[in-house]
């Protein structure tokens, strides 16, 4: 039978593994798509924030201006153009194609001033302009009297285009776009911004600097620092672990079978992840691989007690009721939580079946070096009175924080040219946006300015600012024949008669402004009819949805999607444990099952306690790890009470390994993984000792 | 869009100025450049600008102020009464082009224009064209300045739309 099951196991693991190499899934690496799922109401969210994720900003700063320019084109120059491009526009050709269409194109406000006929005060702000000794006429006066292109144009904005000076310095600012092709290969993009800070240091001197911003450029440093760090911890941990082994078996020899186990758990997982899912999270591997490393438990128990039968029924509980306290993460409806249900159910029972069918063949000749860690009855009582309290207490200070900005913390030079770039170009106005969807493109932009109308008072971006609907176009004609008709015989004095004839006589264009794909326009689109205004420092979302647009603020939509996925987590932990409870009570006795439990409850509890008593905010990420700290405890918990002779030497060492790695990642760089280790390596701890607390009599 | 937003300012303060002149016969670079500076100075000034094909001009005046820490004023006192202020925080642009006229900020100038300059015993004639490269050369054609101790004329010329004088009498300067 066992021959059979064999083959069987191979059989399918090679048939999966052969379906999912020949046709690969995905990794997702944006994080957001760890809690957005693709409908559309997320994914614009997710399109919008991408948008400011794949822009790097080198900003040159220097005594003058043309230091600046200089360095900032000698670096643009190095940049490699398969990878990033620069946006730019031929103004020469956009001034031609505006100015045909002038008659048709009004500012909004001037708009509508003519519209409640106040022809006095745009003749006065027309004066303004024609005596502004440096007010430009773009247009001869004889075909733009009043100057309301030059209006149009100043309304389009104020930005101060790409050279500043701001505290005694001149800067120069290039913002460089990441081509796709580039931004889906992190390693890709990270090896060429290694290029860009290379030649950020070689021209940079006492004279000149070179500042790099943006998401590209955090990554980049994030995860090189993060590599390095890990690669360290890696080397650490395997050390102690061939010292552990050597130390406690007396040998090497059970590492292969154990990192064999692993790494078939790890693939096995991944392979039905691939089976099951369109793509594969990168944070499901980080969560699953880690929870997956449980299984080194079935090894080291199956080395001490060498003989399957005195362990099968601990190891075949303790794997069930793991996988159960991961199956009720597939009715979460997060996304995250479902992948990395399904990757731990797969790994850990993947483990199991190699443990109990292929274990057994192995050669076993090593001795064991024995333990038998215990605590005293003091150590105990003070153990279980620190935790109870520390949990207890902690309870009344808990504060959440689901700003996912909060789990990442900048260098101080990267903060700092943030900063300075935020000062510079004036950027610091908060951003949100308002998503308009059309029957068409026309529909599109006269339900754009349907909402313009109402953001009076409000500095906003949109398309139909730029490209005004033909309705628009129409209307603006007529609104200037109507002030040519009032005003223009009193105004233009300065005009011959002829060119105010002319003027008066103009007959209603039949061509209009057009979108045109030399201009990069297109940014405003998200959609083939569906586009984004921009809109700052805007606090009424209502003037937005009350007019069929969608409001969005990324930061804030982040953070409630964070939020939601977090809550759905706490409000899964008590169904979670209910679960486990009934399951237990089936094999052992419900007071053996409380006792079982208790250490992951208890664990959880502290930590979480731990965190708050110290101020610290808990994220999403550490109520997930609260979920890793009970497939941990009730491993340990489980062994223990299954009463096999050396089972405690295994929990033990398991322990020790988890702990000793997790704790190294609490030292890490990155805030994510640093609290993610701190938690775990607290929570694992707690776990392991408070199942020491308890006598468990027999089961069933 | 940044660009967009940046060239039309650009293009809207940055004026324009034919310079069919002498002075073209003189290019140097800004090192050889001399104009005076001032920490302030207040002016009476006309304007006149031009429309192409047409003997129609637009005629004002009024009074002109430069501080060195604060911009430039114009006060239109002519046909119509009008004050535009120019000053740092206002536009960094306008801030740039008034600053590098009056306080002979040479780099500012060389990255921009091709100089023409030439100067005598009493006065001093500087032309700026827009070098090729520049977003604003398909709009301005040139700005010549001339001047003794002050500035008395800002000529600034466009390609297709006529163009526009300012002169500058009766200068107290601090």
């Amino acid at each position: 039978m066992k021959r059979f099951l064999r083959i069987l196991y191979i059989l399918i693991f090679v048939l999966v593994g052969a379906f999912v190499f020949t046709h690969p899934v995905k990794t997702e690496t944006n994080i957001l798509r760890a809690v957005f799922s693709d409908n559309s109401a997320d994914e614009i969210v997710v399109k919008l924030s991408g948008r400011y994720s794949s822009k790097i900003n080198v900003i040159a700063e220097a005594d003058d201006s043309v230091s600046a320019s200089a360095a900032a084109e000698k670096f643009l120059q190095s940049a490699d153009k398969e990878a990033f491009e620069v946006k730019d526009f031929d103004f020469s050709k956009f001034l031609e194609t505006y100015s045909a269409y002038h008659k048709n194109l009004l500012s909004a406000q001037t708009a509508r001033k003519l519209e409640k006929h106040k022809y006095d005060n745009v003749t006065a702000e027309a004066y303004g302009r024609l005596f502004d000794p440096l007010g430009v006429t773009l247009l001869p006066l004889n075909e733009d009297p009043f100057m309301l292109f030059a209006d149009y144009l100043q309304s389009l904005g104020n930005n101060g285009g790409d050279e500043f000076f701001y505290n005694d310095k001149y800067y120069k600012i290039i913002s460089l776009e990441v081509k796709n092709d580039s931004a889906l290969s992190p390693e890709l993009l990270n090896g060429k911004i290694k290029n860009f800070v290379n030649t950020q240091k070689n021209l940079s001197d006492d004279k000149t600097l070179i500042y790099l911003t943006g998401a590209p450029i955090h990554s980049y440093y994030a995860s090189s620092k993060s590599m390095f760090e890990i690669n360290l911890i890696c080397v650490i941990s395997a050390i102690f672990v061939i010292g552990l082994c050597l130390f406690y078996f007396k040998s090497l020899k059970p590492l292969v079978p154990i990192v064999t186990s692993l790494g078939a758990g790890i693939l096995s997982g991944f392979l039905v992840s691939a089976l099951v899912f369109p793509s594969v999270h990168v944070l499901t591997f980080v969560f699953s691989t880690t929870l997956i490393g449980i299984c080194i438990d079935y090894s080291l128990h199956y080395f001490i007690e060498k003989d399957l039968s005195k362990i099968f029924k601990s190891l075949t509980v303790s794997m069930i009721s793991t996988v159960s306290a991961f199956a009720v993460l597939l009715f979460s409806g997060v996304e995250l939580l479902r992948q990395i249900a399904v990757f731990t159910i797969a790994g850990l029972f993947s483990v199991y079946l190699i443990v109990v069918l292929f274990y057994p063949l192995l050669k076993i000749d090593f001795q064991t070096h024995k333990i038998n860690f215990s605590l005293s009855e003091k150590a105990k009582k003070i153990l279980a009175t620190a935790v109870i309290c520390a949990g207890v207490c902690g309870m009344f200070f808990v504060k959440f924080n689901d700003d996912i900005r909060n789990m990442y913390v900048p260098s101080k030079e990267l903060a700092a040219a943030e900063t300075l770039f935020t000062k510079v170009t004036g950027g610091d106005k908060k951003t949100s946006f308002a998503v308009v969807e059309g029957r068409d493109f026309q529909d599109l932009l006269h339900k754009e300015e349907w909402i313009s109308r109402n953001l009076v008072d409000v500095k906003f971006q949109a398309l139909s600012k730029f490209v005004p609907s033909e309705k628009q176009q129409k209307k603006n004609f007529k609104l200037r024949k109507a002030l040519y008709r009032n005003s223009l015989k009193t105004y233009a004095e300065f005009l011959p008669h002829k060119d105010i004839e002319k003027l008066l006589n103009e007959t209603a264009p039949q061509e209009f402004l057009n979108l045109d794909k030399n201009l990069p326009l297109e940014e405003f689109l998200i959609g083939e009819n569906t586009s984004v205004m921009v809109l700052y420092d805007f606090d009424r979302p209502e003037i937005i949805t009350q007019n069929s647009g969608k409001y969005v603020d990324v930061q804030c939509d982040i953070s409630e999607k964070i939020k939601a996925c977090r809550e759905t987590c706490v409000r899964m932990l008590l169904p979670v444990f209910v679960i486990l409870f009934l399951l237990l009570s089936l094999i052992y006795t419900p007071r053996n099952s409380a006792k079982i439990l208790a250490p992951s409850i208890l664990a959880g509890g502290f930590s979480i306690g731990l965190l708050a008593i110290f101020g610290q905010d808990v994220n999403l990420f550490h109520i997930l790890a609260i979920f890793l700290i009970i497939g941990f405890g009730l491993d340990y918990s489980v062994f223990r009470s299954g009463g096999e002779k050396h089972s405690k030497d295994a929990v033990l060492l398991s322990c020790i390994t988890s702990v000793f790695s997790f704790t190294l990642l609490a030292f890490t760089s990155f805030k994510l993984i640093s609290s993610l280790g701190f938690i775990l390596s607290v929570g694992l701890s707690v776990s392991y000792l408070t199942s020491l607390l308890f006598e468990y009599g027999e089961g069933k | 869009m940044k660009k967009i937003w940046g060239l039309i300012l650009g293009i809207l303060v940055g004026g324009s100025a034919v310079a069919r002149d002498l002075v073209l016969a003189y290019a140097v670079t800004p090192e050889k450049v001399y104009l005076p500076q001032y920490r302030s100075v207040s002016c009476n000034f006309t304007q006149v600008k031009t429309i192409p094909n047409s003997a129609a001009e637009v005629k004002s005046g009024g009074i002109f102020k430069y501080r060195s820490d604060n911009g430039v004023i114009f006060e239109t006192t002519y046909p119509v009464r009008a004050t535009v202020a120019y000053t740092t925080e206002q536009s960094k642009k306008i801030a740039e082009i008034i600053s590098a006229i009056t306080r002979k900020d040479s780099t500012y100038l060389n990255q921009n224009f091709d100089l023409y300059y030439i100067k005598n015993e009493k006065d001093w004639r500087l032309s700026l064209t827009p070098k090729k490269t520049s977003k604003t050369a398909s709009v301005m054609q040139s700005i010549i300045i001339e001047g003794a101790q002050y500035i008395n004329q800002i000529d600034i010329n466009t390609i297709k739309s006529g163009n526009t004088k300012i002169n500058f009498t009766g200068c107290t300067s601090q």
